[in-house]
C-alpha cells in the first residue's frame, strides 16, 4: 500500500522546517544568525483538556520562555491572541488548513506549536502535556509530537526524598522537557523518544487482518474516540495519544488532527454509536488516507490507581473492512509485585504505554526506519538553558531580555 | 459392609447424581450450516444490571473476541448502529422480520443479540468477587430464526477468596472468561 497523499511533500516540508530551524538556531561560527533567517513558530494558547480550571496562560508563558531559551523564535501571547481574534479562530487544539495559511501570511511563521494540557492537579501534584509542531502550509503537516506526564511521587526514591511537592515544579520540568525535545528535533530531525512499553500494558483481545502484513507506507487519520467516561475530553486525549504513537512509526503518515476535525465539521459527521463504514469511507476519501482509526474510551481515571480502558479499530479505505480491532484495559499497578516498583501514577502515562503496545502489535512495516542517529549534542547555551530552567520560576519572566540573548544550537 | 458405610455411600451417590444432572443451557439448530456464516452483526446488548456501561463493555469484548477467532467477520459497531437506525430497530431484541431487514442492510449472514444479566462485584461475608452473567442468541438473517443460543456465568466469590480474603480476578478478566466460554460453545 502506498501513501495516498504525497509522502514526498511531507518529507520535503519536514526537511525544510528542520533545515530552517537548524539554520535559524544553528551556529555560524559562534555568531547568531540574523533574525530574518530564523524559523518563526507561533505558539497557540494551550488547549485545556483537563476538564476543569487550569493555568493555561502560565503554561503558555513557561513554554514560550523555554523555547526562546533554546533558540526558537516564538510568536506568542498578545500577538497570537490578536491574530486569532482578527480571524475569528477560537479553537486552539489543532491546526486546520485555514489557520495554517492565515498564520503564515499574518504572522510570517513557518510552523505552529499546538499544546494540549491534559492533566493539571495540585494535590497530589500531577501534570500531563502533549505538544506538537505543525507546518504553516496550505496542507498542514504534523512534523513533531511529544508528551510528558509526571506525578510528584514518580521518583520518590529513598525515604521519599525525591518526591516533588509542587505542581509548579512539575510544570517547569514538563515544559523544559518538551522544549528540549523540540529543539533536538529541529537540530537533528530526531523524533522524540517514546514512553516505555512493557508486556503488561498490551491489548487483551486483538484482531489483526493480513492486510497489515507488508502494507508498506500508509496514511492514517485518527478520529476522536467516543467518550463513555465521566471525564471530559477523554476521547480527544486518547486520540492524541494514538497520533503520537503512530507518528513514531516511520512507515506511517499521520494526519494533523486539525485537518481531520475540519472535515468532520465540513461533512457534519456525528458518530454517537461509533463510526459507520460510510463515514469512514467518506472521511478517508476526503482526507486521502488509507486507514481511519476510531475507538471508544470507557475509562480514563486518575482517582486512586490510574485506570484506562479503551478499544480501537482501523478501517481500510479500499475494502471498507476492519483490519485491526483491539480491546485494552490496564491499571497503574498491573504487574507490580514488589512494593511500588513499576507503578504508573497517571492515567496519561498509562494510556501512552497502552497505545504504544497497540501500535506495536498493529505491526506496521518499519523497513523505512533509518539508522539511528547519534543524539545531537546541545551546545553550551542550550545545556545552560536546561540547567537554568531547572531552577527558574516557571511563570513568564522577562522574555524580552531572553530573546535578545538567544544563541544558536550547534548541529 | 457396615450400615454406616452404606449410608455414607448412598449419600455420596445421591449428591453425585444431583450434580451430574446439570441442565444443558445451549441450543444449536441441527439443520443450520454454521460454515456458511461469514459475516455477523452484533447488536447492542440488553442491560439488566445497575452499571450503565455494562452492556457496551461486554458487547465490545464479545465482538472483538468473535472477530479475533478469524472464523467470521464482525460488522463494526458504528455500521450496526447505522443499520439499526435505518431498519427502525427499536429494541435490542429483534423480531424475525427485523433480523431479515437488518441482514440485508448490513449484508450480514447472522445477527447476534445478547442480554447482560449480572455485571459487577458480589459480596459474601467479608469476601468480594466479580461476577458476569450473559446470554446471547444468534439469528439467521435469511429466515430470522434463532439458530444458536447460549448462556454463561463466570466469577463470584470463590473458596479461595473466602479462605484468604482475596478479591479474585478483576471484572474485565471475568468478562473475558465468560465470553471465551460462550465462544467455545459456538465453535
Amino acid at each position: 500500500m502506498t501513501c495516498s497523499r504525497s509522502c514526498s511533500s511531507r518529507a520535503a516540508v519536514a526537511l525544510v522546517v528542520a533545515a530552517a530551524l537548524a539554520a535559524g538556531v544553528g551556529c555560524a561560527g559562534g555568531r547568531p544568525r540574523p533574525r530574518e533567517e530564523r524559523l518563526r513558530v507561533a505558539l497557540l494558547p494551550p488547549d485545556n483538556l483537563t476538564g476543569g480550571m487550569a493555568p493555561v496562560r502560565e503554561v503558555e508563558a513557561a513554554l514560550e520562555l523555554a523555547l526562546a531559551r533554546r533558540g526558537v523564535d516564538v510568536v506568542a501571547g498578545d500577538q497570537v491572541s490578536l491574530f486569532l481574534a482578527a480571524n475569528r479562530l477560537r479553537y486552539t487544539g489543532a491546526v486546520d488548513p485555514l489557520m495554517a495559511g492565515l498564520a503564515h501570511e499574518a504572522l510570517g511563521v513557518d510552523g505552529i506549536v499546538v499544546t494540549s494540557l491534559e492533566l493539571y492537579a495540585a494535590s497530589p501534584p500531577r501534570i500531563a502535556i502533549v505538544a506538537r509542531l505543525v507546518s504553516a502550509t496550505a496542507a498542514p503537516e504534523l512534523l513533531w509530537i511529544d508528551g510528558v506526564a509526571r506525578a510528584g511521587d514518580d521518583t520518590k526514591g529513598l525515604l521519599g526524598l525525591g518526591a516533588v511537592g509542587s505542581v509548579e515544579q512539575l510544570r517547569s520540568e514538563a515544559v523544559n522537557a518538551l522544549a528540549s525535545s523540540l529543539a533536538r528535533f529541529a537540530n537533528g530531525g530526531r523524533q522524540p523518544s517514546q514512553c516505555e512499553g512493557g508486556i503488561r500494558f498490551g491489548p487483551r483481545v486483538t484482531f489483526r487482518s493480513t492486510w497489515l502484513e507488508g502494507s508498506g507506507t500508509v496514511s492514517v487519520a485518527v478520529l476522536p474516540f467516543l467518550n463513555q467516561t465521566k471525564r471530559k475530553n477523554a476521547g480527544e486525549i486518547l486520540a492524541l495519544e494514538f497520533v503520537r504513537q503512530l507518528s513514531a512509526v516511520p512507515s506511517v503518515r499521520v494526519l494533523e488532527p486539525g485537518a481531520v476535525r475540519a472535515d468532520l465539521l465540513r461533512f457534519r459527521v456525528v458518530y454517537a454509536d461509533g463510526v459507520s463504514l460510510e463515514n469512514s469511507r467518506l472521511l478517508a476519501a476526503a482526507l486521502d488516507v488509507d486507514l481511519v482509526l476510531s475507538g471508544t474510551v470507557r475509562e480514563l481515571s486518575d482517582a486512586g490507581t490510574p485506570r484506562v480502558d479503551f478499544s480501537a479499530a482501523l478501517v481500510e479505505k479500499g475494502s471498507k473492512q476492519v483490519v485491526w480491532q483491539s480491546t485494552s484495559y490496564s491499571t497503574g499497578t498491573d504487574g507490580v509485585v514488589l512494593f511500588d516498583f513499576g507503578t504508573i501514577r497517571t492515567s496519561h502515562a498509562l494510556a501512552c504505554r497502552m497505545a504504544r503496545k497497540v501500535v506495536e502489535e498493529m505491526g506496521f512495516d518499519d523497513r523505512r526506519r533509518s539508522a539511528p542517529r547519534a543524539a545531537p549534542a546541545l551546545d553550551a547555551t542550550t545545556a545552560a538553558a536546561d540547567r537554568a530552567s531547572q531552577n527558574s520560576a516557571p511563570a513568564a519572566q522577562s522574555l524580552q531580555k531572553t530573546q535578545g540573548q538567544q544563541a544558536p544550537i550547534t548541529p | 459392609m457396615r450400615p454406616r458405610s452404606l449410608t455414607a455411600l448412598a449419600v455420596a451417590a445421591a449428591l453425585a447424581a444431583g450434580c451430574g444432572t446439570a441442565r444443558k443451557r445451549t441450543y444449536t439448530d441441527g439443520e443450520m450450516d454454521f460454515g456458511s456464516v461469514r459475516t455477523v452483526a452484533v447488536l447492542p446488548f440488553t442491560n439488566l444490571t445497575r452499571d450503565n456501561l455494562a452492556a457496551d463493555r461486554v458487547r465490545d469484548v464479545f465482538a472483538n473476541a468473535l472477530l479475533a477467532t478469524g472464523a467470521v467477520y464482525v460488522v463494526p459497531q458504528g455500521e450496526v448502529a447505522r443499520g439499526a437506525q435505518q431498519a427502525n430497530l427499536a429494541s435490542p431484541s429483534p423480531t424475525p422480520d427485523e433480523v431479515m431487514k437488518l441482514g440485508k442492510l448490513l449484508k450480514a449472514d447472522a445477527v447476534i443479540a445478547g442480554v447482560v444479566r449480572e455485571y459487577g462485584e458480589v459480596k459474601s461475608g467479608t469476601s468480594t468477587g466479580s461476577l458476569v452473567s450473559l446470554t446471547v442468541q444468534m439469528f439467521e438473517t435469511s429466515t430470522g430464526k434463532i439458530v444458536w443460543s447460549a448462556a454463561s456465568t463466570k466469577g463470584g466469590v470463590t473458596v479461595t477468596a473466602r479462605l484468604f480474603g482475596s478479591s479474585g480476578p478483576p471484572l474485565n478478566a471475568v468478562t473475558e472468561a465468560a465470553v471465551d466460554d460462550l465462544l467455545e460453545k459456538l465453535f
